[in-house]
């Protein structure tokens, strides 16, 4: 039985516009950690408040440890689903200490009870000098934590962060990836996680959603979201993408670049549009080569590489760090997908 | 009848689910608003019967000039209090120099002397058979030229004094909760410490100045004591007119209208100068700003300014009360009633603050819940009295209690034939509601100001951590803006005490307050005698302001504390894990 | 925090209790017998003698509400055949016709009165009665200008008195009852050009006329027109006060004079005791402590008038209809507006 269970979740937010949340559906596992990746106004904070009881849906069914949060008939308000939250601000309470921050959601433990859960809680991020700290004394980072803590204490079903991460530089986040990983790993809590940022999904997440415009296009483990998108959006959202015309014959997908194989089974003639990753892509050295390099830009671990094709189409590589060739240079390009993503062309190419 | 999951167990939870989560709020603060704006609607509701000839009168003779005198003192006091409680805010938050400490609470006390004695005991200081004109001309000679007080210029400077402390506190307020980060971010980036205050300070402080601005330029709309001593003609003194002279009080009523249109053109402005700058902060560090200490002339300049402002607003009145005090105490009007007066005028300022911080809340918090435009526009109305003449408002209000009475007996005659006389009219209930009407602005604006501080976000916090909706204002809210709430109390109180017009009308038969007697001295010219109650009324008054003042110079000294916390956060910067 | 909240707890019942055992204090109904209830514009110091005198006399208390005249007006509007007034009283005629106007008095039988009090002081059916009658002559100073420099008060408006006139605002009643009691004589046009004559002298325009009187008094200005008892009080804290009165249009009309008076109201509870109460303010022995007081003449022609004030001489009084004063009051007010006088 699934520990998160959403139906068909829908909510406008003005009765003319696009839905804010289209026919969201999702399970979640006990002990998963789920991400819900996407654009701002893709609706990804629609569906955390939508779950957390923030928000009535117009339509779908919210269902957390087999309890029937939101349907039609019913709906249980915030403070009885059992669901944490960290916010992207955090949210502390600036009048109280950083252990009566973390004791607030446990009225219900009697005190001693209480007080060994919050000591529990501050050892568990590492914040135990700080108890009595309020939280504008604390650096962004320790205020992170004690969200953390705070929403962990209760011991809640589910725990939905909403950008924890977006307010912290960068070695921190890193750092505070791993942080959370491990201690919702080791609590065994389900989370269900939003942000935009997609190196951070795929690193902390067991599967990753990606929502576009309220609709939840594709949901899966990182590498199917990357090596297989659904769709033209998820192909472009998670990594580099760029899309080359082919057409279906006898021995596959005929492209600019090579003939790949017709793995995901379209029809004869068709016409279609391939996906290549800069990873796919490589570039060798060649005067007297069909491509040109365009422009080259230097990453420190690799160069991404800009590449013009005869047709006028350009594409991207990464090339080794080495790479001595640069805007002007010709080279032959051949690609070698892991795996061919294709989706029929929409406007006809010729 | 949607299935559920096969083996799912549904443990009964009885009340907790729920089809509509009710949320009072926007309801509450609909039926508060309305009610309050009632006698307003009222008011203005009389535009639609207008009375042509008075108004054909007064567009041949006085109209225009009336409006461009509205607008002047407009312009001109906003503009002083503006510049004088923004600069000083500023000098005594960034600053050190000599006497800071208790210039910082002294510059609020102005507060508790009502403006009409500020404005006559300048009259009678500076006029030309005033004290200081005769001194001079028989020190320096009769030709000595000195600028007349009975001018623009005279009226825009007592009101200026009178009512920077309100953009004084506000900004203050503002300019302390801000960032040290952001104001060094801007050093870095080469700004100067003027150009800090300009392009950084200022904009960031804008709507709590904005909010001071609004109030002040309200009350000086309103005030009819000080601009008719001043002989300044504004459209509140026409209202006076046309109701005691022409004797006509629906012409009256219309022209009140008219001055609400100007009170709604304030709050426009007001809000365009506020911007669209969200109402809540994101949580942050906050080291408030090092004030840097003045050396040489430019200390000695900020004592003076300070000084001069603090003796000019508050000693130099208060002084001359007592002067006149102590002269008229061998009279016979310090009389055994006296400290009936006192209890009376305490009672009922107490009351309404309690009350007006009541309604304040459900008001604030229906405009924070509610999406709907209807309660927005009702909260907006319902402060609308603050620019109002007490005077206009209590004929407002009449008008609904004596049809309360009217309808009370009509229906308890033919009940029980009892006739009951009046309930409500020239009751302390009626009294108290018209303060409320003149006075729930100040409540709503320092109550709104302090729900600043709680972010949405909190509010959510609290209920995912089981909080109800009750909890989450007993525990979260309450202990943040406790300190605005006393705030609110404390504004309200000075400013009901201080009040007279609508006392005049509206109170209970015997019941006389401090306020009621300076008017009785004073219409009659017995001006020594009205020093009394005046100086009793700003003592009265002295002791929430100082609390006021108080808790404002410790926010103050909360931000020293944290100075000393520095080096532990700059640990925890290095952000290892302890 | 289980401390802190009981604490709450019970300050919010105080408080609760004590606003609830306020707010329902209801408005006071009169109660019966042995009281009569005055609404006063007439300030309490000058009131209070007289009420303890009646007191003192017939045992029936007197309660008395203070505001000024637009304010009472207002109150008993409103409140209607439930007020709780008897009297009404105020300090200038026109404002007690305008009431009679409005409905708010009602007239009665008193021979009393009607021997104490002159014709022309009070209504023919009572409705409202004057009781203290004040002159507004003219003031100059005694250092700058003589007697005989003064004669009228259209003759303010001479060109010798350019920058040398001092005017109450024509915001207060005083200066209104004045130019409508000339408009009753003289007519509209006449007296407009007779208030435009005084604007083109310049005159400084003061909001009280003690600060008008201590203006010449420093030198300001050199003549005004003024209340006599405020000159009164100044002489009598002073009697080396720089100015004196004039009393002018003595060939004409007179000099203007206004009353203060009082009126039993519509919907009296207390009529009888309200007709004893005025009947006592007419008599002699309240007259004295009615004018005196407040330096005043008694409208009692038996009643010689203060010491100081009578010090200052007869003078023919101008004995128009003192309550025409209210008829015409909404039009001089315009009239001013349209001649420019503030």
């Amino acid at each position: 039985m699934s520990l998160l269970s959403i139906a068909h979740l829908t909510k406008h937010y003005t009765p003319t516009d696009l839905p804010a949340l289209d026919d969201f559906s999702l399970d979640a596992e006990p002990g998963e950690i789920i991400a819900l990746l996407g654009p701002s106004g893709s609706g990804k904070t629609t569906a955390l408040r939508l779950i957390a009881g923030f928000e009535k849906p117009d339509a779908g069914v919210v269902v957390i440890s087999g309890r029937r949060m939101a349907d039609e008939r019913v709906f249980v308000p915030p403070e009885e689903r059992g669901v944490g939250m960290v916010f992207q601000e955090y949210a502390l309470f600036p009048h109280l200490t950083v252990e009566e921050n973390i004791a607030f959601g446990l009225r219900t433990l009697h005190p001693g009870p209480r007080a060994q859960r919050v000591h529990g809680m501050l050892e568990t991020v590492g914040l135990t000098p700080f108890a009595r700290r309020y939280p504008h004394e604390l650096s962004g980072g320790q205020q992170q934590r004690v969200a953390l803590a705070r929403a962990l204490a209760p011991r809640p079903a589910v725990l939905l962060l909403d950008e924890p991460f977006s307010n912290l530089d960068a070695d921190l986040m890193v750092q505070m990836h791993q942080e959370v990983y491990t201690i919702l790993r080791d609590l065994g809590t389900t989370a269900l996680f939003v942000t935009h940022d997609q190196e951070e999904a795929f690193m902390i997440a067991d599967r990753v959603g990606i929502l576009n415009q309220g609709r939840l296009e594709q949901l899966g483990r990182p590498e199917e979201i990357y090596h297989r998108p659904a769709t033209r959006f998820v192909a472009r959202f998670v990594g580099k993408a760029d899309f080359l015309p082919g057409r279906v014959t006898e021995e596959g997908i005929t492209t600019e670049i090579g003939t790949l194989p017709n793995t995901p089974q379209f029809p004869g003639g068709a016409q279609v549009e391939v996906m290549v990753r800069p990873d796919h892509i490589e570039l060798i050295p060649d005067p007297t080569g069909s491509a040109m390099i365009l422009a080259r830009q230097f990453r420190g671990p690799d160069n991404l590489v800009v590449v013009q094709l005869p047709s006028g189409a350009t594409i991207h590589s990464y090339q080794p760090s080495a790479l001595t060739l640069g805007p002007g240079d010709r080279g032959k390009v051949v690609a070698r997908p892991a795996h061919v993503v294709a989706f029929l062309a929409t406007k006809p190419w010729l | 009848m949607p299935t559920r999951p096969a083996g799912a167990a549904i443990p009964f939870t009885g009340r907790l689910t729920r089809r509509f989560p009710r949320d009072p709020w926007p309801l509450a603060a609909g039926a508060v608003a309305l009610v309050v704006a009632t006698p307003i609607l009222i008011v203005l509701s009389s535009l639609a019967t207008p009375t042509l000839d008075v108004w054909a009168h007064l567009w041949q003779t006085q109209l225009l000039e009336l409006i461009w005198n509205t607008v002047a003192l407009i312009v001109g006091v906003g503009a002083g209090v503006a510049v004088l409680g923004t600069g000083l805010a500023w000098l005594t938050t960034m600053y050190r120099f000599p006497g800071r400490a208790i210039f910082e609470w002294l510059l609020i006390l102005p507060l508790a002397v009502p403006a009409y004695v500020i404005g006559f005991v300048f009259r009678g200081l500076f006029d030309y058979a005033g004290p200081v004109q005769t001194g001079l001309r028989r020190t320096v000679g009769p030709a000595i030229w000195f600028p007349d007080i009975a001018s623009y210029g005279g009226v825009v400077l007592v009101m200026t004094l009178v009512l920077y402390p309100y953009v004084y506190l506000l900004a203050r307020t503002a300019f302390l909760e801000q960032s040290e980060a952001t104001l060094e971010a801007a050093r870095a980036l080469g700004a100067s410490r003027t150009a800090l205050f300009w392009r950084t300070a200022l904009p960031l402080a804008r709507p709590s100045i904005a909010a001071g601005l609004s109030l002040a330029v309200m009350e000086a709309l309103a005030d009819f004591g000080t601009v008719a001593i001043y002989g300044y003609n504004t459209l509140t003194v026409a209202i006076y007119r046309v109701w005691f002279g022409l004797f006509n009080r629906e012409a009256a009523t219309e022209l009140a209208s008219l001055l609400l249109l100007f009170t709604g053109a304030v709050y426009a402005a007001e809000r365009a100068w506020r911007g669209r700058a969200r109402f809540y902060q994101t949580e942050r560090k906050a080291r408030p700003p090092a004030p840097r200490p003045l050396t040489g002339w430019k200390a000695w300049t900020a004592s003076g300014v300070a000084g001069v402002v603090v003796g000019g607003a508050f000693l130099l009145p208060v002084g001359q009360l007592v002067v006149w005090s102590v002269a008229a105490l061998g009279g016979s009007d310090f009389d055994d009633r006296y400290p009936e007066f006192v209890l009376n005028t305490l009672a009922v300022g107490g009351i309404t603050a309690l009350l007006a911080v009541g309604a304040a809340v459900v008001v604030a918090y229906g405009l924070r819940l509610s999406r709907s435009r209807m309660v927005a526009a009702c909260g907006r109305i319902a402060t609308l009295g603050y620019a109002l003449p007490g005077s206009v408002i209590a004929v407002g209000v009449l008008v609904p209690l004596a049809f309360l009475d009217r309808v009370c007996n009509a229906v308890l005659r033919t009940v029980w034939g009892a006739e009951v006389g009046l309930l409500v009219t020239g009751s302390m209930a009626g009294l108290v509601f018209a303060y409320l009407v003149r006075f729930l602005a100040i409540s709503v604006q320092t109550v709104e100001a302090s729900l600043v501080k709680v972010t949405p976000s909190m509010d959510m916090a609290g209920r995912s951590l089981g909080s109800s909706p009750g909890g989450v204002l007993r525990r979260i809210h309450l202990p943040l803006i406790r300190g605005g709430l006393c705030s609110a109390a404390i504004l309200v109180f000075i400013d009901v005490i201080k009040e007279m017009p609508a006392t005049l009308l509206l109170r209970p038969f015997g019941y006389e307050t401090l306020a009621v007697r300076i008017w009785q001295l004073t219409s009659e010219s017995f001006w020594e005698a009205a020093a009394l109650p005046a100086l009793t009324i700003v003592a009265a008054g002295m002791l929430p302001v100082l609390i006021l003042a108080r808790s404002s110079a410790r926010a103050r000294q909360g931000a020293d504390g944290e100075q000393g916390m520095k080096g532990s956060r700059d640990q925890g910067r290095g952000d290892k894990v302890p | 925090m289980i401390r802190g909240s009981s604490h709450r707890k019970a300050a919010a019942i105080l408080a609760l209790w004590m606003t609830s055992a306020t707010l329902l204090v209801p408005a006071d109904a009169a109660r019966d017998g042995g009281e009569v209830v005055v609404y006063s514009a007439r300030i309490e110091t000058l009131i209070k003698p007289m009420f303890d005198a009646f007191t003192r006399k017939t045992g029936t208390v007197v309660k008395y509400f203070t505001a000024s005249e637009a304010e009472l007006f207002e109150r008993l509007k409103a409140e209607g055949p439930h007020t709780a007034a008897d009297v009404l009283m105020t300090v200038d005629a026109g404002n007690l016709w305008v009431a009679e106007q409005a409905g708010l008095l009602q007239g009665f039988e008193s021979p009393t009165i009607a021997k104490n009090i002159p014709a022309h002081l009070r209504a023919k059916d009572h409705a409202w009665v004057g009781l203290a009658v004040r002159a507004r002559p003219i003031m100059y100073s005694t250092e700058r200008v003589t007697p005989s420099e003064l004669s009228t008060y259209e003759a303010l408006g001479e060109l010798k008195w350019r920058g040398r006139l001092c005017l109450r605002s024509s915001r207060k009643v005083y200066t209104q009852s004045l130019v409508a009691t000339m408009i009753t004589t003289l007519g509209g046009e006449r007296t407009e050009a007779v208030v435009r004559g005084w604007m083109t002298n310049a005159p400084r325009i003061f909001d009280s006329d003690t600060k008008q009187l201590e203006g010449i008094a420093a030198g300001q200005c050199d003549v005004t027109i003024a209340n006599t008892y405020y000159l009164a009080r100044l002489k009598a804290k002073d009697p080396g006060f720089p100015v004196a009165v004039f009393w002018p249009n003595q060939n004409d009309r007179g000099v203007h004079i206004n009353v203060s008076g009082a009126g039993v109201t519509r919907y009296a509870k207390h009529r009888e005791s309200a007709i004893r109460l005025i009947e006592f303010l007419s008599s002699p022995e309240a007259q004295n402590l009615f004018a005196d007081g407040n330096y005043e003449y008694p409208a009692n022609p038996e009643v010689k008038p203060h010491g100081l004030i009578a010090a200052w001489g007869a003078f023919k009084a101008d004995t128009v209809d003192v309550a025409a004063a209210g008829a015409l009051q909404a039009e001089a007010v315009k009239l001013m507006d349209r001649a420019g006088y503030k």
